[in-house]
């Protein structure tokens, strides 16, 4: 990997009106990553992503891509990012060849060979209708129209949303295909847990506008873990322990999910004296919904509630 | 750029061709309206052809509508968030893309409403489908129109680029339909197509600059800024003569009044009292009522003789005539003028050419030039006749075409095809000239008035010299001239009114004259009508509201403008401030008080919010004293274009702090640091 960042964010905010959506995002994309940007809806990342490329101006903080201040990007910089936005929007009056025929006009790097390569492997017709082409179609026919470029920095909104999971599996692929080039770099928001696990480096995860964790998918998964409790009698009420995120009680089990286990949280855990303490290994997925999702304790009693 | 062009173009042509077809039907229907034989009295009073009221109607309009469709249709589509950031990523600047749509969509408002208009004027210009003269000059009008309509179209482009204050936004709107109330009422063609031009061009570098920024006019290039202030100066001006236009439903603050001397049919004259143009009162030349049941207030006008105009200004001492004859350049007049618009039956129809001066005759019911008529007489149509040498002045009557040519009065009789020189009984030249008409039985009977140096001379149909009036007043100063012919054919009446030159406040202390002569010239009678007291014309109710609405510095400036220029030696400046602190002083003060008080009172308004906005005090006052001298505008420019910081409570001190700025102004406390929640996961970045 080289050195030199692709993406630098530096306490970087955004209100809109008096609501802040991205409070103090700091961020390091270095060249040659693939990088997941993780968040519920409206967590921030689609305008992290639209400041990066210069279509919205940051509150507070800045931003750097390929070297360049994002608000200012030149067209020679823009035309090293590729860019896919959400909703994979086409001109439907174009036929696919009239697209990457217009798309490629733009570009002076443009490859042919990327673009035809992309739509065969979407099973898309030169004479098809873009606006006569289905959902996963269409987003192939996006993705090839920003592959083609040959972009150095690949910048994909949530690129598999509404997808079946063939053309998700299809448009993985292509992406792979585009980190095989050398020192080639993608910045890809998602909610598809699965996706990002397969093809992502690193992840960035924003919780309320706030970053709350930059890390490999590795370190993500082991750092978030999960115990079951399991007691004689009623499991007593979850106490606050480090790193808490979830905590989930039935009528003999103790369910905690917790960020940043350390010796003395197990210890703590331990002296809650469950019969039996049983670490359960997470998917990506189930992480990140833990992470992101609502805090504290969850019950479902159904003895006490038939007793009351 | 190419590629962009052509993606604008496919992709909007339908609309388009759309507004082709409909802009082409509304022309071409607008082109035969009230075109029948029996219309065209009607007809040639709207104008003719392509100078026509409801062809110009549907050309202003028309180019308006197409070309701000177009605009909107070219951007709105793509601007939702997605498909906006898509168009523009790529690596070419913002400003071609903007060139590329302003490309694209100009030639598709030359296809859209240029086509049409091209349509009708081959139309016009092709003989066979209008019984009128087509004179190229006359395509003037639509242009000026299709000029403001591209107005119109980057209007719109600005308008759906520009982002912030919906206000703000539609000041590009204002700013095309200021140039088209200029164009409306301009009478130079190149001056309405100069503003029309310029203003395209203002608002297309005001779109070019908003693309760049939709919010932020501090970001655009410095041209696009200057570009927007001027927009911005020229949307105020078309949203002022908006609110003047709709500002007309309110009505006037009173009834309207006014008093005019009517020369009866036994030629002695009657004070008639209007109210709102309705005669309330009329009474003889000494102010007594008059007894006879014709004479009451609903009955006199019909039984009035209404003499007509001869001559505005006899001598021309002045040079009156060349500046009366600048009419419109979306006049018909101005190009050619029917010679009897409202002769009927109509035998034919003759017109003057205003360039080439001469004749062409068109017989009703055929849509072909069937003669011409110049200086050399008759000749066929396509044989085009040498123009006479001067001005002329026609009146078609009976069939003959009566024509005063500077010193020579020549008869054209149509029916015979001779021409025929009229030994004028004094020397020219010819002033001008009218058709006289005299009332018997149901019909009645056409003379020719020719107003001369010394008198106004009557003919017959025929040439014959009915009588030779001479003028018994000074003609200099009462040199617009009427005639008017009793039934008899043996009285006939001058009313001398001060001429076309003298200025109106003048003309209100001036008395006028009616005499009554025979045909050798005796008078019979004479009156002298003292000057009527001036028309009570209360001003427009919104005319009170924007006087009262208008800012202190205009209101005082004025004042002190047309001091300074009375005493400089200015008499209308004079005129102006004596009307003001006489006639008018208690609506003067009235206004003034009232105008102080809101400006007094929204300075106020606008300190208690820019520093509730967190303005810095001395920017709070600034605005303040700003809209203290600008009164109401200025308040409207703090409200839309100042400076408004978005702000949230301070987390130290509680009080309102700036979101863009990294310490708050009051407490001087940085921004929260975000709360550890034990959770955070961070491993270095390689």
């Amino acid at each position: 990997m080289n050195a030199a960042p692709v993406i630098q964010i530096d306490h970087l905010t955004k209100f809109y009106g008096t609501r802040e959506i991205v409070r103090d995002l700091c961020l390091t994309v270095p060249a040659g990553c693939i990088y997941g940007f993780l968040g519920r809806n409206g967590t921030g990342k689609t305008t992290t992503i639209r400041i990066l490329l210069g279509f919205e101006e940051a509150t507070r903080g800045s931003a750097r891509v390929l070297g360049e201040d994002s608000a200012r990007l030149s067209p020679a910089t823009r035309a090293r990012i590729g860019y896919l936005p959400e909703g994979h929007h086409v001109y439907g009056w174009m036929t696919v060849r009239q697209c990457g025929k217009f798309q490629g006009s733009f570009f002076p790097s443009w490859n042919q060979e990327v673009f035809e390569a992309v739509i065969t492997h979407f099973r898309l017709e030169p004479k098809m209708k873009a606006g006569n082409l289905s959902r996963g179609q269409r987003a192939g026919l996006c993705l090839a129209l920003t592959l083609a470029p040959e972009p150095e920095l690949l910048v994909l909104d949530d690129p598999a949303l509404g997808l079946d999971p063939v053309a998700r599996r299809s448009l993985l692929q292509s992406m792979l295909y585009v980190t095989r080039q050398p020192n080639r770099t993608i910045l890809f928001s998602s909610h598809l847990l699965s996706d990002v696990e397969r093809v992502a480096d690193r992840i960035a995860v924003l919780d309320d506008g706030v970053l709350r964790a930059d890390c490999t998918v590795e370190t993500f998964r082991q750092r978030v873990r999960h115990f079951v409790l399991k007691f004689r009698d009623t499991p007593p009420p979850t106490p606050a322990l480090p790193g808490l995120l979830e905590s989930f009680r039935t009528d003999r089990e103790l369910l905690l999910t917790l960020a940043n286990v350390t010796s003395e949280t197990e210890a703590r855990i331990a002296a809650l004296n469950p019969e039996s303490i049983e670490p359960v290994e997470m998917t990506l997925e189930d992480a990140f919904v833990s992470y992101v999702g609502e805090r504290g304790e969850k019950t479902f009693f159904t003895r006490e509630r038939a007793a009351a | 750029m190419s590629a962009l062009v052509w993606k604008e173009l496919r992709e909007n042509v339908k609309w388009a061709l759309l507004a082709m077809l409909a802009l082409g039907g509304a022309e071409i229907y607008a082109l035969h309206h009230n075109q029948e034989p029996w219309q065209m009295d009607l007809y040639f009073r709207d104008g003719i052809t392509l100078c026509k009221k409801p062809f110009l109607v549907a050309t202003m309009f028309g180019c308006a509508a197409v070309g701000g469709l177009l605009g909107l249709l070219q951007i709105l589509p793509e601007l939702k968030r997605d498909r906006w950031a898509a168009l523009l990523h790529r690596p070419v600047s913002r400003g071609q893309f903007f060139w590329g749509k302003a490309v694209a969509g100009l030639l598709l408002y030359l296809l859209a409403a240029g086509v049409p208009f091209l349509v009708s004027v081959w139309f016009v210009a092709t003989p066979g489908n209008f019984a009128t003269p087509f004179v190229p000059e006359m395509i003037r009008p639509g242009l000026a129109d299709l000029a403001a309509g591209a107005a119109y179209y980057f209007a719109a482009l600005a308008v759906a680029l520009h982002g912030g204050h919906i206000v703000l936004r539609l000041l590009p709107l204002f700013a095309a339909l200021h140039v088209s109330f200029f164009a409306l009422d301009e009478k130079l063609f190149r001056v309405a197509l100069e503003a029309a031009l310029s203003m395209a061009l203002a608002l297309c570098l005001a779109g070019w600059g908003a693309i760049h920024d939709r919010e932020s006019l501090r970001s655009r290039p410095w041209m696009g800024r200057i570009a927007f202030l001027i927009v911005a100066f020229y949307g105020a001006c078309g949203a002022g003569d908006l609110a003047k236009s709709l500002g007309g439903i309110l009505g006037r603050a009173g009834d309207q009044k006014k008093i005019v001397w009517q020369v009866l049919a036994e030629g002695a004259p009657a004070r008639l009292a209007y109210v709102n143009d309705v005669v309330v009162a009329a009474t003889d030349a000494e102010g007594k009522p008059f007894a006879e049941r014709k004479y009451q207030p609903d009955q006199i006008r019909s039984h009035s003789l209404w003499p007509s105009t001869t001559s505005l200004y006899i001598g021309d001492s002045h040079g009156w005539r060349p500046r009366r004859d600048e009419a419109g350049y979306r006049e018909s007049s101005s190009y050619l003028s029917a010679s009897s618009p409202f002769e009927r039956p109509r035998f034919e129809q003759w017109f003057h050419l205003k360039k080439e001066n001469r004749y062409v005759g068109f017989l009703p019911d055929q849509k072909v030039a069937f003669a011409s008529l110049g200086s050399s007489g008759f000749a066929p149509a396509d044989s085009k006749a040498p123009g006479f040498a001067e001005g002329v002045d026609g009146n078609q009557f009976d069939r003959v075409l009566a024509i005063g040519e500077g010193e020579v009065l020549r008869y054209a009789f149509l029916t015979r095809r001779e021409i025929k020189s009229i030994a004028l009984p004094a020397p020219g030249p010819i002033f001008g000239t009218t058709n006289a008409w005299a009332r018997r039985g149901t019909g009645g009977v056409n003379f020719l008035g020719v107003a001369l140096g010394a008198g106004v001379t009557v003919y017959d149909a025929k040439g014959g010299l009915v009588a030779m009036l001479p003028y018994h007043h000074d003609t200099d100063r009462w040199g617009a001239v009427s005639l008017g012919v009793d039934a008899e054919v043996n009285r006939f009446i001058l009313q001398y009114e001060p001429s076309a030159w003298i200025d109106e406040n003048r003309k209100k202390s001036m008395p006028s004259y009616v005499e009554t002569l025979d045909a050798k010239g005796n008078v019979l009678a004479s009156f002298t009508l003292p000057p009527l007291p001036p028309a009570v014309n209360p001003p427009q109710r919104s005319t009170l509201l924007a006087q009262r609405m208008q800012s202190p510095a205009f209101f005082f400036g004025e004042m002190l403008y047309r001091k300074i220029g009375a005493a400089l030696g200015s008499e209308r400046l004079r005129d102006a401030l004596a009307k003001q602190f006489g006639s008018d002083l208690k609506m003067t003060r009235e206004a003034g008080t009232i105008i102080v008080l809101i400006a007094a009172s929204l300075a106020g308004v606008t300190f208690f919010w820019a520093r509730r906005a967190q303005l810095p005090r001395g920017r709070a006052r600034l605005w303040t004293a700003s809209v203290l001298v600008f009164g109401l505008p200025g308040f409207i420019v703090f409200w839309l274009a100042g400076e408004r910081p978005r702000t949230v409570r301070c987390a130290s001190c509680r009080l309102p702090r700036r979101i863009n700025e990294t310490h708050c102004a009051h407490c001087a406390a940085g921004w929260p640091e975000i709360v550890s929640a034990g959770t955070e996961i961070f491993d270095p970045t390689p």
